[in-house]
Order: structure tokens, then sequence, then C-alpha cells
């Protein structure tokens, strides 16, 4: 078991963001989690990333208990993510996103910095094989020089996924990774998912593009109001009558599909 | 439309930081020293080294303030308490405890530091305009238990302190005048923050500030402790601006709650803006300029036998201008491209 929570509860004040939430992703496996708009899974994302730390419950990682650890401990031991609203560090270069991300792989310090240690620079040296590495791995290396801010949508969502590659996670986490991609951009969204998958890593994808969702999960975990109302198989799911409720209204299901 | 980053020399004319340093070494030592090799009447008047020294203190200043303003990206308006800060702990161990004036300068720092330390706490989650208070307020603090505390001389502040020594040697003996030595002092102090600046920019830990500049919660979820490298930049950043507190009140022999005012503080503050945050020589030319201007406009004044000084007009009418056509000052990186 990769990540596990147990009875995760986020609250704001009065309102249940996250009610008892159980979940588990084991190695190498890619989860789903679908659900209406307001439904609780970007709150539940930044529970597990330590953004922001569950009112009751647990958050188990690798076997350590994260439930209320700073989220840069969190990206250390592996667990990295990208965001609903694209978040690059928009003025600075594509190259210059990747070596930040690998802020928390390498150790170097002020004094490094200032005397211009043999370790400063090694890394200087690895981080350029990683910038090549990761953008190779998403296809956008010829754009490495370009401002982050102006490169196409689509590859600005395959840099926040390089980015995420940089702090060698074992676990992704991608928050609606193809919202505002064109079928073509999908296509290739898909692609590199699928060989992310291949290449042993856990993911964990929240989308509402059904149909990729259906094609790429193993399984589909369902939130509505905060709470985890189905789980199974992508076909077991599609035909979970309070699945269909939850999305289509009371009645829908009484046709038996969707 | 799609435009590369333009990454132009951080020195200046595109001469590497080495050859800079040279260049202005011997123009700092040519101005120092060159009046003790002719007779007759001075080529440097004592009143424009005095400026110059002035200049070198305010780029000190502004490379200090860079670190929070450039490289963090957030407004201060309260690190006037740093300068003040070095000055009065200058002032208050040469004139009670006699000790070293190099040494005060090491313990000013220490106490700007330290003093770094609540101010970065209390500004961790603030942006904007409740930062701009917190940091005037912060300011204002010592600004009353200097003009309150009767050991630290009250609104007159402490004056008669001694000039430092080097190897037994007055600095104020150094050059041709006795501003020569303050100025090779300063020309020093200035090219190590700017040679630190420099390094740090390009390093793990200006990548961080830079990431933590651009967007703190991207930041932290690719592992970087936010809390932690914005209190190493206040910390970095009182530490400069107090080294400077401690040779200005060497230079005037004197230190007083002035030190401590909001002007102050704002003027470091346009120093950084308009010289353009995050450049290294933008921060010499903004401390320079903002020092250089208003003794230009004051001769003006005097000359053309105005009433009122045509600075205190422009200087806010520059600020306006400037913000409205060039924004990122005049070396500074520009930051929102019409895609």
């Amino acid at each position: 078991m990769l990540l596990e929570t147990h009875k995760v509860t986020k609250a704001f004040g009065g309102l249940k963001a996250n009610s008892e939430i159980d979940f588990h992703i084991d190695e190498g496996e890619i989860v789903a989690i679908i659900g209406p708009n307001g439904s609780g899974k970007t709150t539940f994302y930044n529970v597990i990333t330590g953004i922001s730390s569950a009112t009751s419950g647990q958050v188990v990682f690798k076997g350590k208990d994260i439930t209320h650890m700073h989220p840069e401990k969190i990206t250390e031991l592996g667990m990295a993510r990208t965001f609903q609203n694209i978040r690059l560090f928009g003025n600075l270069t594509v190259a210059e996103n990747i070596v930040i991300a690998r802020h928390c792989r390498r150790h170097t310090g002020i004094w490094d910095a200032v005397v211009n240690s043999k370790r400063q620079r090694d890394e200087i040296a690895t981080n350029e094989e990683f910038v090549k590495k990761c953008l190779d791995y998403v296809g956008i290396y010829d754009k490495k020089d370009w401002i982050a801010k102006n490169l196409p949508y689509g590859m600005q969502r395959r840099l926040e996924i390089a980015r995420v590659l940089a702090t060698e996670p074992s676990l992704i986490l991608l928050d609606e990774p193809a919202a505002g991609m064109n079928p073509h951009e999908k296509d290739e969204l898909v692609e590199i998912i699928l060989r992310l998958k291949s290449d042993n890593y856990s993911i964990i994808l929240i989308e509402h593009a059904m149909r990729m969702v259906m094609n790429i999960a193993e399984r589909v975990v369902v939130f509505d109001h905060g709470q985890k109302i189905a789980e199974g198989k992508p076909e077991e799911v599609k035909n979970d009558p309070v699945v269909i409720e939850s999305y289509l209204g009371k009645g829908a299901s009484g046709n038996g599909t969707a | 439309m799609k435009k590369l980053r333009i990454n132009s020399g951080e020195w200046l004319f595109g001469l590497s930081g080495r050859v800079t340093f040279l260049i202005s070494a011997i123009l700092i030592l040519f101005v120092c020293f060159v009046d003790k090799f002719h007779g007759g009447k001075a080529w440097i008047p004592s009143y424009t080294q005095h400026i110059l020294v002035t200049c070198l203190l305010s780029a000190l200043l502004a490379l200090g303030l860079n670190f929070i303003s450039g490289y963090l990206g957030q407004t201060s308006l309260g690190h006037a308490a740093f300068y003040g800060i070095g000055a009065y702990t200058t002032a208050v161990l040469l004139t009670y405890t006699g000790l070293n004036f190099w040494l005060s300068i090491f313990v000013g720092m220490l106490m700007s530091m330290l003093l770094a330390i609540p101010l970065a706490a209390a500004s961790l989650r603030v942006k904007g305009q409740f930062l701009v208070v917190i940091t005037y307020a912060f300011c204002e603090i010592f600004r009353y238990i200097a003009i309150n505390v009767p050991v630290l001389g009250g609104t007159g502040g402490m004056a008669g302190l001694k000039a430092p020594e080097v190897f037994g040697v007055r600095i104020t003996k150094l050059a041709a005048t006795n501003k020569g030595g303050y100025m090779i002092l300063l020309f020093l102090l200035v090219s190590v923050a700017a040679f630190f600046s420099w390094r740090v920019q390009r390093s793990r830990v200006g990548y961080a500030f830079a990431a933590i500049r651009e967007d703190e919660i991207a930041a932290e979820a690719m592992g970087i402790n936010v809390k932690y490298y914005k209190t190493l930049a206040m910390v970095i950043s009182a530490a400069i601006c107090s080294i400077a507190g401690s040779i200005q009140a060497a230079f005037a022999t004197m230190v007083s709650p002035e030190l401590f005012s909001s002007t102050k503080s704002i003027q470091i503050f346009s120093m950084v803006v308009i010289g353009g945050r995050m450049s290294i020589k933008g921060m010499i030319l903004g401390g320079s300029l903002m020092t250089i201007l208003p003794e230009v406009f004051h001769s003006v004044k005097d000359m053309a036998g105005l009433s009122f000084d045509p600075w205190n007009i422009l200087y806010g009418l520059l600020l306006v201008v400037m913000m409205r056509v060039r924004p990122q000052g005049i070396w500074g990186r520009k930051e929102k491209d019409e895609g």
C-alpha cells in the first residue's frame, strides 16, 4: 500500500468538505477520483499533499503518518502534484521551472553558492541532465528557454507534469490535467499518462473527461458532497445507480444505464 | 509574440563581474587619492566625495532590501529599522563600552538578524498592503524606542562617535580627504554584497526565492520550505542594511531617531523599484540616482534662487511616471509580457 487514508475529514467551520474518507492506492496503480464540482476532490488533494491538514483522520504514505506533515516534507517523501488552475512559475523559463522542482533533492546552501563549491557545480550539472530528461519525457525540450507563461496551454499542462517528474516522485497526483484541452492535446496527455504508468509511477487522477477516465483508470472512486459514494472498476462505477443519481439527479437512475 | 527571455548581463556594458570590479576600483582609488599627488586646488571637492559616500551607502541599502523586495517580490517599508539598529548598536557600543568599531558592525548585524526573525514570522502569511503596514509599524517601534529611551539620547540622538581605525590609522586619514577611507570601505562592502547577491541569485536558494515570488503554493508543493526561505531572505536583508547603518553612524559621527524615519524606508524602497528589482547593477544605479538627483536639484534651487526645492515635487512625479512607463525599473526584468 503506497498511500492510505483512514476516515479523513476536513471541515471548514460547519462545512465538511471531506467527510470520513477511506482511500488507498497501491504501487503502480492508476486511480481516478471523479465527482461533481464542489464534491471535495481538490480539498482531498490539498489534505493528502499537506497544503491544508485534515481536521481528523489519518493519512499514511509509504508507512509514514503524514497527516500533519508540511507539504515540502511530503514532496521530499515522493508525492508530487499538479494543479487544476495551472500554477507554473510563470515569469521564469521552462528550464528554471524544472530546476526549482529539483530543490527537494538537492542540499546546497548559501555557502555552497558563495564559494561555488564542488557540490554546487555537481548539482548544476545534474540539473541540466534533469531538465533534458524531464522535458524530453513530455516532449517540450525544444521550448526550454521559453518563458513558462508564454507556452501554449497544452504545453503548460505538460510542463506541470515535467516539473512533477523532476521531484522524483513515486506517487503523482494530477488535478484535472485535461481541463481546457482540445481532443488532440487530450490524446497526447493520455499517452503521457500511460507512459508514466508503464514506468511504474502510481497516479491519482481527478478528471471530468469521462472517456479518458474510463480508458486509463484501473479503479474509480466517486465523491459527492465530501463523501466517497462509490468505488470500483470503471465499468462497475459507470453503471452504479448511486453514481448516476449524483451526476444526473434523482430519477435518472431508474432507467438503468446512463 | 512569444518572447524569449533576454539574458542581459548582470554587470555593466556586458563586461564580466571581475572587469567591472577592477574598473570601478580604479575609479574609486583615483577619486580618493588624486588630490594627494598634486598641489593646488582639490579636483574632487569634499562635497562631491560626501555624495559619493552617500551613493555607496544607498547602494548597500538597496542591495539589502533587494533580497526582500527583489528576489522575494515583497514590499517592505520598514527596512530603515535595520539601518537604524545597526547605527544605534554601533553608537551605543562605541560610546558606552569603547568596543572596537569593526566588532560593533558584527554585533549590529547579529542584533538585526535576530530582530528580523520576528518580523519575518509576523509577515509570513501576509502580502501587499498588509505587509506594508506590518513592516512600517515594525520600524516605528524602534523609532519610538530611540526617542524615548534616555541612554539612546532621545530626539537628539548620540553624537561625538570616534572614527574607526584601520591598522592603527584613523579611517579619516587614509586618503586625501577625510571621506576617502569611508569610500574605499563602502566600495569593498558594496562589491561583496553585489558578489554575494549574484552568486545567491543563481543558486538553489536563489531559485527557491524565485519560486516563492512566483507562486507560494506551487513552491510549497515543489518541496520548498516557504517559511524558512522567507525568514532567510529577511535575515540576509537585515544584515546588509545593518552594516550600512553601522558605517553611517561612524561616517556621520552621530546617530539620531531620523535614521528610523518612514521617509528613509520609503527612500530605500524607491531605490529598489527605480533601479529595477532583482538587478544588481540596478540597485547600485537606483541608490546613486536617489542620492545624486536631490543634490542636483538642490543646486538648481540655489542657482535659480527658487524659494522651494524642485526635487520634492519631481520626486513624486518621477515615481508616478516610472510606474506608468517602466514598472520593472530601469534595469529590472520585465515581469508582464503581453503574451
